[in-house]
């Protein structure tokens, strides 16, 4: 063959090639970590929180001695319990947003798009703090360490929102995971049911079953769409622990739909 | 003493009447060169490669449609089938367990993993 014509033939073919691999996105693809590492993580945190709290109490016995005795001994101790606490406090941070990336890697039942915006977000949390910490450790003496004190205190409010904004996909696309499992439970065994040929009678009364399970699907569809449009409606940068509780509070009644179902199935297959 | 290439005053002359030729001294070298004919692309090639790259922005152009008009969106695992298989007893009780566990990871009102209760204002000297 003409080495020309060989060219843009292959070209044709890789680009081919390329897009049909990059065509299929599929929530299975997004997981690349396996569940153990997730529970590593939330023990690892655990475990900073512990550090954390017993360095607070430390700094906190720390700085009231030295506004008692205003000696530059109790000083320097102040300002090392200061550097110890806050860098607990970055680390705690720092595992905690770790432990919501790999949740959110892990995660089904949610839109791709909303989950990569939650993930950004996470990571660009996880940057910032680690330049929080670099602060932190290049911090020595009482107005550097209370400047990063404070630098920490006006990017708090941002913290909680990436924290609760991914808190609160997770929890909806749980909800999500679960119907899904239902419905199709659901409908494998009364599609068995329908196959054994049954009587009329017991037909019809499965019958009945089926479609109460159906409309109870369908009521939970509405909380979740309700949570979805709550959620859609809070200022992504201002997400609160408040707004997380007024979701889970629709996703509270999707969950007492989600137990109806489970034992509707359950009687529906016996 | 005269060289091949000089030319005499009357052959000069007769050079001038005659009408305009091809040189007919040829160097060497070049003589001796195989004379091959600079081929032009002919347009069958032209239209061959036109179709290939036309071909790949076509496939491109429907590959990024189908993925606009998806959205990007996650289908979540596993996608309920829409027509469910039949199921025996064990497969069931497969089945409902990991819908029982499906719905307890529902339960909102379990997060174990809140914001984790760090002090926020952790100064030395009380800021004002």
């Amino acid at each position: 063959m003409n080495k020309k014509l060989a060219y843009p033939i292959v070209l044709t073919l890789a680009v081919f090639m390329v897009v049909a691999r990059v065509q299929p996105v599929r929530a299975q693809e997004e997981i690349s970590l396996s569940p153990p590492q997730v529970e590593i993580a939330k023990k690892t945190y655990a475990e900073q929180l512990d550090v954390y709290r017993v360095k607070e109490q430390r700094f906190m016995v720390s700085r009231e001695q030295y506004k008692q005795v205003q000696t530059l001994a109790s000083l320097e101790e102040v300002v090392k319990a200061s550097k110890e606490v806050q860098t607990a406090r970055i680390d705690t941070l720092l595992t905690y947003f770790k432990v919501l990336q790999l949740t959110m890697n892990e995660l089904k039942g949610a839109e791709l798009t909303k989950k990569t915006v939650q993930l950004e977000r996470i990571q660009a949390t996880l940057t910032e703090l680690d330049v929080a910490r670099n602060r932190i450790a290049n911090s020595n003496d009482r107005i550097a360490l209370d400047n990063a004190s404070a630098a920490y205190e006006s990017r708090n409010e941002a913290y909680v929102s990436a924290a609760y904004g991914a808190l609160t996909l997770i929890r909806i696309a749980h909800t999500q995971t679960a119907t899904d499992q239902l419905g199709l439970l659901s409908a494998q065994v009364f599609d068995t049911i329908t196959a054994a040929s049954p009587e009329a009678s017991v037909l019809a009364e499965k019958q009945r079953g089926y479609d109460e399970l159906a409309r109870t699907i369908t009521q939970i569809k509405d909380f979740i769409r309700q949570a979805f449009t709550r959620s859609e409606g809070f200022d992504q940068y201002l997400f609160t622990a408040a707004s997380y509780a007024q979701i889970t509070d629709i996703l509270n009644s999707a969950y007492a739909k989600l137990k109806l179902g489970e034992n509707f199935v359950k009687e529906l297959a016996k | 003493m005269k060289s091949e290439d000089q030319t005499q005053f009357m052959e000069d002359q007769l050079l001038w009447q005659q009408e305009a030729a091809a040189p007919m001294m040829v160097s060497k070298p070049t003589a001796e060169l195989p004379i091959t004919e600079k081929k032009k692309p002919s347009i069958k090639t032209f239209v061959l490669v036109g179709a290939a790259v036309f071909g790949s922005l076509i496939i491109l152009l429907m590959m990024l449609m189908g993925v606009g008009r998806n959205g990007l969106q996650l289908i979540p695992e596993p996608s309920p089938s829409p027509s469910p298989t039949l199921i025996n007893q064990t497969e069931f009780d497969k089945a409902f367990k990991r819908l029982q566990n499906d719905i307890k990871n529902a339960d909102a009102t379990v997060n174990d993993i809140p914001f984790p209760p760090v002090n926020p204002t952790l100064y030395i000297v009380t800021q004002e």
